[in-house]
């Protein structure tokens, strides 16, 4: 234990100037890091005398103020998506935004912030959910403007580390990026081979790229087969179509906080109602098993860790590695090596 | 008689761990918790306890920091909580908890008022993050401005269709100039 005692209400001093809003009140920072589960607790029920931080200082729970502080932080996150990928349907903004405002991303800001420390629930540890609600039910407290200065300040940098492609995953990004390319007035859309090592090996690699019209290289890729690549492929090509390159300048900090972003509160087009009816524009999903790859190699890898491991098992070497271990070099004395040579006894 | 005595030297063993990646050694790239910097920099330090003792000699610099100069680091950093802990009989430390959990210690015995305000300086500016040797001096966000070298990006397209082994591609490079190459090269004016 570091500290003998914390002091709850420097904490939440403490806490208000690093999380730039020390205007706020006490008691509604109280009321959204309270969770709801914090009532329950046995010692806080029973009104115990030293239960820390106890009842008295605040008795109201962050519920509809994590539903109100949800809606603001998506309203600013999916502006500032608009301004910066204007040209991406609707679809792709609604999947980041809910990635970077769900639980674990906004859990992991939490803690980085120090709420962990002060959220009142009965779990101990603090679970993810009420860590992310906290941030949430802060949110809800803040004003319009402060709310907007935590997005670009807290969520909008980890747009720097994600992958679009991941996020938005479509089942079909080829038939996607036809339908399109189509309605531009390109006529012709086929997948090439540009590159291809080492089938039968552990690790092939096959270059696709999709060609407009025979001429125009709109993206490449590279995958462990032909299926896989031209996959990838198409994904580069939607997503250098909706301008989304990784050389793309992002607007942090005062850049960010002097754009307009109350002007892009209209949705993007969306990606469903510009494709035709007969398009496949769902997302991957969870779910779907790896198709089996004509791959030999990896083949015989997988049937033997999937059908003969799971029959006749590991070895005793490797089930049993502790016991068959003879020690490290500084353990092993190597004396077998050094013959002793005879001396004469005189 | 053994054939080799084996006696346990330290210098080895430093040696031997200083290869090493893990333990009390690390080797890493500079790391940056939660993206701080990039849109706006927050403190780190989000608490630092003083831990004193008030009788003991090794205190000394230590409480005439806590009376001279604590209160106006307090002021000027409102976003990290202070506390002065006096426990008796024991070293005086500065303790610094950060924002990605990590907690550290410097022990302030026998530290003068000065010395230990240093110190207190270098644990604000932290980060929290364990002090490592550099991998290399240069790091960055972005692992590749151009894109990652593979041994696919400069193959001669003209090799796609080609049935190896092919002669044009089997030619011996070389870094020196040949007389032919010379005069094209410098045509005699």
């Amino acid at each position: 234990m570091c500290t003998f005692f914390r002091d709850y209400n420097s904490e939440l001093f403490a806490f208000g100037h690093r999380i730039g809003a020390p205007e706020i009140s006490e008691n509604d920072y109280v009321k959204a890091l309270t969770n709801e589960s914090f009532f329950k607790r046995a010692d806080v029920e029973q009104d115990v005398e030293r239960a820390q931080p106890g009842a008295e200082i605040g008795s109201e729970h962050n519920g509809d103020l994590v539903r109100k502080g949800e809606e603001k932080l998506s309203t600013w996150l999916k502006r500032y998506l608009r301004f910066h990928l204007s040209k991406a349907p609707e679809e792709l903004i609604e999947a980041v935004d809910s990635h970077l405002l769900d639980d674990e991303c906004l859990a992991g800001i939490a803690s980085h912030l120090g709420i962990d420390h002060l959220v009142r629930t009965k779990e101990f540890p603090v679970s993810q959910q009420s860590s992310a609600d906290a941030f949430r039910a802060l949110a809800g407290v803040f004003s319009d403007e402060k709310v907007k200065n935590l997005v670009i300040d807290f969520i909008v940098p980890q747009l720097v580390d994600i992958d679009f492609a991941d996020i938005y995953s479509l089942a079909d990004p080829l038939a996607v990026l036809t339908d399109i390319l189509k309605s531009e007035g390109v006529t012709e859309i086929e997948p090439r081979l540009l590159r291809s090592a080492g089938e039968n090996s552990a690790e092939p690699i096959f270059v696709a790229a999709i060609y407009a019209d025979k001429k125009r290289n709109v993206g490449q890729s590279a995958g462990e087969s032909t299926a896989i690549a031209v996959d990838m492929a198409a994904r580069e090509a939607l997503l250098r179509l909706w301008d989304i390159t990784s050389d793309k300048v992002l607007f942090f900090g005062d850049r960010a906080a002097s754009v307009p972003l109350e002007q892009y509160s209209q949705p993007n087009y969306s990606l469903t109602k510009k494709c035709s009816p007969g398009t496949n524009t769902s997302l991957l999903s969870d779910s779907t098993t790896s198709d089996p790859t004509d791959n030999l190699i990896e083949d015989a890898v997988l049937r033997y860790r999937n059908v003969v491991d799971a029959e006749v098992g590991k070895s005793y070497t490797k089930r049993l590695r502790h016991k068959f271990s003879r020690g490290s070099l500084a353990k092993r004395s190597f004396r077998y090596l050094v013959k002793p040579k005879p001396y004469t006894v005189a | 008689m053994p054939s080799v005595p084996r006696v346990d030297r330290l210098k080895p063993i430093y040696t031997a761990a200083k290869a090493l990646n893990f333990g009390w050694r690390f080797s890493d790239f500079l790391k940056i918790p939660a993206y701080n910097g990039i849109s706006r920099y927050t403190n780190q330090l989000h608490r630092i306890t003083v831990r004193f003792c008030k009788q003991s000699e090794s205190s000394v610099g230590m409480r005439n920091f806590i009376e001279n100069k604590l209160d106006e680091i307090g002021r000027r950093n409102p976003s990290v909580v202070i506390y002065a802990q006096p426990v008796r009989n024991s070293n005086p430390s500065i303790r610094a908890e950060y924002g990605n959990g990590r907690t550290l210690q410097i022990n302030a015995k026998n530290m003068s008022e000065s010395e230990v305000s240093k110190d207190i300086h270098l644990l604000f500016s932290r980060s929290g993050e364990p002090v490592v040797k550099l991998e290399s001096r240069q790091s960055a966000l972005v692992p590749s401005v151009q894109g990652q070298w593979t041994p696919i990006t400069w193959l001669p397209t003209a090799m796609n269709t080609e049935q190896l082994p092919a002669k044009k591609f089997s030619e011996h490079k070389s870094t020196a100039t040949s007389a032919t190459e010379y005069i094209l090269q410098n045509p005699p004016k």
